[in-house]
């Protein structure tokens, strides 16, 4: 019986390297042929940092867009606040 | 104080009381029913229809009808009771409810894998109740196995749940840890010669289907070990499943000892380069380039491989997040429910009070121990041909497939002696490597016994 666990041994830890090497190969030409025709979409680059206000002034207000986000963060505060009440 | 003390003796009056008159009335109806006293293994229906027989006849040889003496009466009452039981040779079921009750404080005191453990455990305390027939066949732990486990449905399902779950990216970004999950399968086909030998010793004698069944442990894959065990070793199952998911629990204890002996401190320290960014279309196509390998080298893998790749395409085609959700959370959890329950109806005293128990116990050991050690070694045997971009062999031990559990700990061992150096991702690249891994070593084995 040892002899046969020897070769259930050999033959399963056979056919899992050679499954596994065959994904491995097959990964890295997946990789590969990816990074050619369908590249990984770049980090979303960090906002822009806000200038500074000039000292005793109010902060300058850049666009619409930023104003409404901080119209979003303002009611969100007033919101939790309310809820904390 | 006084009246505390007033109190407290007339409760344990009240107790020894009751229980004398309990123990007094199982004595009794052990006394009168020596011939037809139920013995291990009888059920409750059995009992009953011996019961009615008796009450089919009085003391006359009349039928008895509708006419039922207090003494009949309370000799079946009291035959029926697990006290009675346990008196009367069902010993074995009142050590089992000790042994659910372990796994329970095990899962809910110390946290060991208690999502399994206290279903598993509950199951145990329902199938040992005697005369209640949780197990049989119409019985609910009966109906759960004969529904979701005799047919594989619910490992299946409980690998839908964890392909869902799964996050290929780490072994996508570092292919090459792939080998890292092979290697680790030392953990399944060296325990295999472990069982073998251990038939040497007197009480033990393993076929070697159910040495293969045992020896899936080293895969540290509850529901391969489920699949593998209830094909090849029936009632050997519930202990396989109870070692299995206990040592993933202990792996932050069993490891750890095992990667510093065979590492030196200067490998301990090596910092592996970035892994690469990968695409969607890759993690997309990921789940199908599985499951075509496996159909092309192994299909017996194909229906624990193809329900994994199932729920991972379902979670990165990012079409239909409802299933994807629904499998990370309705189905895993119900599957776990009943997987844990069908799992603890094995527990049943006649199949788990055995040597052979003991020896599975130790073997699962074993087979942790070598799949640790498997991964860890291959991956310095690595090292010597890529000297320009080394592996730390602490990511070897995570190429089991105990998920994340085995990860976290290589990230932590090696944190222990470089704070800086985060090796989670890498780790967690050869974890889901070692899952890949345990289902393809599971396939081999099913291939070769079926």
């Amino acid at each position: 019986m040892i002899r046969d666990a020897t070769i259930v041994m050999i033959l399963g830890m056979g056919t899992v390297f050679l499954v596994l090497l065959a994904l491995l190969g097959l990964m890295t030409l997946g990789g590969r042929l990816a990074a050619r025709y369908a590249p990984p979409e770049p980090p979303a680059k960090p906002p822009a940092p806000v200038p500074k206000a000039p000292s005793g002034g109010p902060a300058p207000q850049n666009d619409a867009a930023e104003n409404d986000s901080q119209t979003c963060v303002a009611v969100a505060v007033a919101a939790a606040r309310r809820q904390g009440k | 104080m006084k009246y505390l003390k007033g109190k407290r003796m007339r409760l344990g009056l009240c107790l020894g009381l009751i229980a004398t008159f309990i123990i007094g009335m199982a004595s009794w109806a052990q006394t009168t029913m020596v011939a037809d006293a139920p013995t291990a293994g009888d059920t409750a229906a059995s009992v009953a229809a011996a019961a009615d027989t008796d009450a089919d006849t009085d003391a006359s040889g009349q039928p008895a009808g509708e006419h039922l003496s207090l003494r009949e009466g309370a000799r079946k009452v009291v035959s029926t009771t697990g006290l009675a039981a346990f008196m009367s040779g069902q010993w074995r079921a009142a050590v089992m409810l000790v042994v659910g009750l372990v796994l329970l404080y095990l899962g809910v005191a110390r946290d060991f894998e208690p999502l399994l453990l206290v279903p598993i455990g509950f199951g145990c305390l329902l199938v040992n109740a005697p005369f209640a027939g949780m197990g049989e066949d119409n019985g609910l732990l009966g109906l759960i196995y004969n529904a979701g486990i005799e047919n594989d449905l619910l490992p299946l399902l409980i690998f839908m749940g964890i392909g869902a779950m799964s996050d290929f990216s780490p072994l996508l970004g570092s292919p090459r840890v792939v080998l890292l999950g092979a290697a680790a399968q030392f953990g399944v086909f060296g325990t295999l010669l472990g069982v073998i030998l251990l038939n040497q010793l007197p009480g033990f004698d393993f076929t070697l289907k159910e040495a293969s069944a045992i020896a899936i442990i080293g895969a540290a894959d509850g529901p391969t070990s489920i699949v593998v065990g209830r094909r090849f070793a029936p009632n050997m199952m519930g202990s396989i499943a109870v070692a299995a998911y206990s040592y993933m629990a202990l792996v932050p204890l069993i490891q750890p000892p095992i990667m510093r002996l065979l590492t030196t401190r200067q490998e301990r320290l090596i910092r592996m380069r970035q892994e690469r960014p990968v695409s969607r279309l890759e993690l997309i196509l990921f789940p199908l380039l599985i499951l075509l390998v496996c159909i092309v080298f192994l299909p017996a893998a194909v229906p624990l491989m193809g329900s994994l790749a199932l729920g991972n395409f379902i979670r990165e085609c990012g079409a239909v997040n409802r299933l994807s959700n629904a499998m990370q959370n309705e189905i895993m959890n119900i599957a776990t429910i009943m997987l844990g329950l069908g799992v603890g109806m094995q527990l049943e005293a006649s199949q788990f009070l055995q040597p052979a128990t003991l020896g599975i116990i130790l073997i699962g050991l074993l087979a942790f121990s070598l799949g640790t050690a498997g991964g860890v070694i291959f991956a310095k045997i690595m090292n010597l041909f890529s000297p320009n971009n080394p592996i730390n062999p602490l990511i070897g031990s995570a190429g089991v497939s105990a998920f994340p559990m085995a990860a976290r700990v290589s990230t932590r061992v090696a944190m222990e002696y470089d704070p800086q150096n985060v090796l989670l991702m890498h780790a967690m690249g050869a974890n889901v490597a070692g899952q890949i891994g345990s289902i393809v070593a599971g396939g081999v084995i099913l291939a070769l016994f079926s």
